[in-house]
């Protein structure tokens, strides 16, 4: 009984109710036109063959005279056919013709008798049992002549188009409800199997798929658009997993050693030791605020390619700024730092970011690049046939080459004893600025040292 | 001691607002706080404040359209943003709305106060003076050469710029971000220290040699000229 509710509800049954009703109403509509048009059809071609039998006779009176009225009318009543003819007199009495009786009213006035009226003949059984239209004429001597023509045939005619065509519509309507209904319930098969797997991926399990039934029709369609989506969520779910898995991991330790400080500045006595014991305790918990600053900042870029804006600028001048605010860093570290850029490199980028890149990758050089004898950075932007390229390139101590697919994961640090300051999120924060641009961060061994490129594609 | 502000703070978060409303009174200024964007508007609307605070979110109107009215209505008032953390486009689109600076939450008072204070400070001093003076440190803004107690000193050009910005603001304390902004306009809390061999090679410039140093370190928070002046 349930079933039978939720097929009343279903999108195929309303279809299903909603084409019963107009085409019932129209076909209905069709059947009625079609017979009154016969009907119509024949009644004229009956006034016609009327009128001209009418004429005929009345010549025919005319030339020979109304005794010769009889005969003609009684010889043309023998011929076999639907024709009528009657022939009274000004009392009503029937003179001749193959009409038995009819309501004597019809004979007083002349001119057709349209509606179709009753009248008997020689073969019924004393009752009035068939229909006509006729005309009445007077004929010299006060003569009513009726000339008309029995119309059972054509009502029969016309009986038969209107049962034919219920029935054929009827069979129509028959089988589309039931064909209608046939793929409603398949439609709801299919949709209760996919209602059922999407309650099993909403309960958590998100490796679940939906069933494509292999029709390849909409359903299918859509049950596979649902399948990628499901994917590309469970791909993100599991990122967030790794990512909040490596929150808690990394910010434990900050954590708790912010927490041992506070603990240790309690037992401090006023004075310069309390002071430097609070200033860094706040400069713990900046750090800590650094990280997660990072973090946000990293995920509104990934997620935020559509509200973040794009302008117009000129590259170059960001390198060579950020170039000459490093240049003095290098010389007081006796680092060999050199800015090659190319002039007026333009591109529609989120200038703020771009320079936060920049700068995350030359603190990487500066930090990490270093451990050469005679240190080298390298700033360089360039313009290639596809891309925009912006590299820093150091020859410093490099990344393993195993590690080189992985340094750019949120919270991953070659340096494993995490001595010098940092998040392990500057890569993985470059990498999705170069995203956000439609471009990509490659990281290529420099033996020694390391390359790092945004490639920016060419508007 | 800077001179003392009046100073309304538009901010919905009691917590922070009280935190910050006693922070800024211990500094001498004197601070209006309301809670909701709409009443904000109306005190704002008034043109009496030196510097207005104002939190993003807020209820009632969001702190960016309270600028963009109060701006329509031709009040000047220099204006500090906060936003949350982490927003990326919100600096350029607070700055957009008409507001002068933008710190992001959680800021370190330091960081705000200095801000506040240059702010006050861009309204006061119309920014035309040919030369600027610093004890005996004189910096002629028409050839770009500073010379103190009469030896001239030959600045790069952005070093010019560090020392202009820092002896327009003597007697503040300016936070390397500020510096970063204002000298290569970069726009980020500077993780490094690529900030500080800048300072100190312009202080080997200005200080070496002479007797009293006039460009301090002011640990953990950024750097200060002093204004043997202001400060007797």
């Amino acid at each position: 009984m349930r079933r039978f509710a939720r097929i009343l509800k279903t999108t195929a049954f309303r279809l299903t109710l909603l084409y019963t009703i107009v085409f019932g109403t129209l076909a209905v509509g069709i059947v009625f036109y079609i017979s009154f048009n016969t009907g119509r059809l024949l009644i004229q071609q009956f006034q016609i063959t009327i009128d001209e039998e009418v004429g005929e006779i009345a010549r025919i009176v005319r030339r020979t005279g109304i005794r010769r009225l009889i005969p003609l009318i009684e010889g043309r009543a023998r011929q076999p056919g639907a024709n009528l003819y009657l022939v009274a007199d000004d009392q009503g009495r029937i003179l001749a013709g193959n009409v038995r009786d009819l309501d004597r009213a019809l004979l007083i006035e002349d001119g057709w008798k349209l509606p179709p009226f009753s009248y008997g003949r020689f073969d019924d059984e004393g009752v009035l049992a068939s229909r006509a239209v006729a005309r009445v004429f007077t004929l010299p001597g006060n003569l009513r002549l009726l000339v008309g023509r029995d119309i059972g045939e054509a009502e029969r005619f016309r009986n038969i188009v209107f049962r034919a065509s219920f029935l054929s519509l009827g069979i129509m309507a028959l089988t589309g409800i039931f064909l209608w209904l046939f793929m409603g319930r398949r439609a709801l098969k299919h949709l209760d199997s996919v209602t059922a797997s999407s309650r099993r991926i909403m309960a958590g399990d998100l490796s679940q798929r939906l069933p494509l039934s292999g029709a390849a029709d909409e359903f299918d369609r859509l049950a596979a658009s649902l399948n990628a989506m499901i994917a590309k969520v469970e791909t993100l779910n599991s990122g967030v997993q790794v990512m909040s898995d490596s929150i808690a991991h990394d910010l434990k330790s900050p954590l708790t050693r912010l927490r041992n400080q506070a603990e240790a500045a309690i037992n401090i006595k006023q004075g310069k030791d309390k002071t430097a014991a609070l200033q860094s305790i706040v400069d713990e918990a900046d750090a800590i605020i650094a990280t997660f600053n990072a973090l946000l900042t990293i995920s509104q870029v990934e997620a935020g390619a559509r509200t973040i804006e794009r302008n117009p600028i000129d590259l170059s001048s960001v390198v060579t700024t950020i170039g000459e605010l490093y240049e003095a860093k290098a010389e007081d570290e006796n680092i060999a730092f050199q800015v090659k850029s190319e002039n007026a490199v333009h591109a529609s980028v989120n200038r703020e970011l771009i320079s936060q890149a920049t700068i995350n990758l030359l603190d990487n050089a500066f930090k990490y690049g270093v451990g050469n004898a005679t240190p080298q950075i390298t700033l360089t932007l360039k313009k290639e046939p596809q891309h925009i390229v912006l590299s820093v390139l150091d020859n410093g101590d490099g990344v393993p080459d195993e590690d080189l697919p992985r340094v750019r994961e949120r919270f991953v640090r070659l340096d494993k004893s995490r001595t010098k300051a940092g998040s392990g999120l500057g890569l993985s924060l470059v990498d999705a600025i170069a995203r956000l641009h439609d471009g990509h961060l490659v990281l290529l061994p420099n033996n020694p040292g390391l390359i790092a490129e945004i490639h920016i594609p060419n508007q | 001691m800077a001179e003392s502000l009046e100073i309304l703070l538009v901010e919905d978060d009691i917590e922070q607002a009280r935190h910050l409303v006693a922070s800024l009174e211990e500094q001498g200024h004197s601070v209006t706080h309301v809670e909701n964007g709409i009443v904000g508007l109306r005190h704002a609307s008034t043109a009496r404040f030196d510097v207005l605070i104002v939190d993003r979110m807020l209820p009632g109107l969001d702190g960016l359209s309270l600028i963009e009215k109060m701006r329509a209505d031709s009040v000047t008032t220099p204006t500090l943003i906060l936003s949350a953390l982490g927003q990326v486009d919100d600096r350029v689109k607070g700055l957009r709305a008409g507001g002068d600076d933008y710190v992001t939450k959680p800021y370190s008072f330091p960081e705000l106060l200095a801000r506040v204070e240059v702010l006050a400070r861009r309204r006061d001093a119309p920014n035309s003076d040919t030369t600027l003076k610093c004890g005996d440190l004189v910096l002629d803004r028409i050839n770009h050469v500073a010379v103190r107690d009469g030896q001239k000193i030959t600045l790069q050009p952005r070093e010019y710029r560090l020392l202009e910005y820092l002896m327009r603001n003597a007697g503040r304390l300016v936070t390397r971000s500020m510096l970063l902004e204002s000298v290569w306009d970069l726009h980020f809390d500077p993780q490094t220290n690529v900030i500080d061999v800048h300072v100190s090679r312009l202080r080997a410039k200005i200080d070496k040699g002479f007797e009293t140093p006039l460009l301090q370190t002011i640990r953990g928070k950024g750097y200060q000229m002093q204004n043997p002046a202001n400060d007797s």
